[in-house]
């Protein structure tokens, strides 16, 4: 088990660690028949989508996803968003997510070696209604020792040698 | 020969103490479980909350009196142990056959009319991200379901209850996680197909 690479938001100008899967809702409509490759035990979902809000709504922005060519031992190729959303490269309004987006900020508190299952300083929650943002709030999860280090990260990973 | 009912009664409590090893010994030669692979183990060590003292107390307390009701009623458990590794048991029916749906009937909420779902179902977005048909970029995902659909059918919206988190602990959501929501088919009082358009 490894705790897994965060999406990326742009919100209010900065870049902040997601750690909310809003394109695993859209994968799992089965509208579209996509089947990301896990490229490291890291990044089993197989893609990191970096999205944004931008006047009030989400957007993903962009995509940097792995897939297999051809069957599933096939060499691993490399996609983007157009791949997914073909008449969409520049941008997706994400209306179908509903919930609550979760940034971590400040200082480790407490490493957890799967998931999302760190626990940070603070979590910027992002509640969003069928793509449209109503509401955002941080929590306070504790204060930090100053040892621990700052910032969303993944403690340790295996890279597959495919492709 | 025992001369009191005291006696009679260490008797039968001793039988059940020498039994109960025995009895778990032979579960553990003849139905041993094949050790969890490294990846289980390490999940379940990441998942497992640190145990306090309490806890372990706890433990101790309930191995202590499950060793004590078997020596209570162990001719019981040998009865049930020789009925499991004697007499035959049909292998359970799974239906593994039958397609999963994460609608179950629990979620189901009202029954819905076609027409008019798709009459509201469709997106707007000022930057024009979003293509203007029912459901947006479901659309795909609404058409196999109709596709499936069949005059006696009916349509029903759902949602998933999901989970929460405990009160305290982190991350503080406001709501339950994991809450899926959509459309499914019901036929003869089953699932038989579901769109799912919304994910917390």
């Amino acid at each position: 088990m490894t705790a897994q690479a965060a999406e990326v938001l742009i919100h209010k100008g900065e870049k902040l660690s997601l750690c909310t899967n809003p394109l695993g809702a859209y994968l799992k409509s089965a509208c579209n028949p996509i089947r990301f490759t896990a490229t490291s035990t890291a990044l089993w979902r197989g893609y990191v989508g970096t999205w944004a809000i931008e006047g009030g709504r989400l957007y993903l922005v962009k995509l940097r996803g792995y897939i297999n060519k051809g069957d599933f031992d096939g060499p691993v190729e490399e996609v983007d968003l157009s791949y997914v959303f073909p008449d969409f490269p520049d941008g997706v309004f994400a209306h179908w997510y509903t919930g609550e987006l979760r940034c971590p900020m400040g200082e480790l508190l407490n490493y957890v070696h799967g998931g999302y299952g760190s626990t940070y300083e603070q979590d910027l929650f992002i509640e969003v209604e069928n793509g449209i943002v109503v509401n955002e709030r941080v929590e306070g999860n504790g204060v930090g020792t100053g040892k621990g280090g700052n910032g969303y990260s993944v403690g340790a990973m295996t890279v597959f040698g495919r492709g | 020969m025992p001369e009191s009912y005291l006696d009679w009664c260490l008797i039968y409590l001793g039988i059940g103490a020498i039994t109960f090893p025995v009895l778990r010994l032979l579960v553990y030669v003849f139905h041993r479980k094949e050790s969890p692979s490294v990846w289980v183990q390490e999940m379940t060590k990441a998942l497992e909350e640190e145990k306090t003292l309490g806890d372990r107390f706890k433990k101790t307390l309930m191995w202590f009196g499950t060793v004590m009701m078997f020596c209570l009623i162990w001719p019981i458990a040998l009865v049930i142990a020789a009925h499991a590794t004697f007499v035959d048991t049909p292998a359970p029916q799974f239906g593994s056959d039958e397609p999963s749906f994460t609608c179950q009937k629990d979620s189901l909420i009202k029954q819905v009319i076609p027409l008019e779902v798709e009459k509201e179902s469709y997106v707007s977005d000022p930057l024009g991200r979003v293509p203007n048909l029912p459901f947006g970029h479901l659309h795909q995902g609404w058409i196999n379901l109709l596709a499936q659909l069949e005059p006696a059918d009916q349509l029903w919206s759902f949602s998933t209850k999901g989970w929460s988190m405990k009160k305290g602990h982190s991350p503080k959501y406001s709501r339950p996680c994991n809450v899926y929501s959509g459309f499914a088919i019901v036929r003869n009082k089953k699932v038989v197909a579901e769109f799912i358009c919304s994910w917390d």
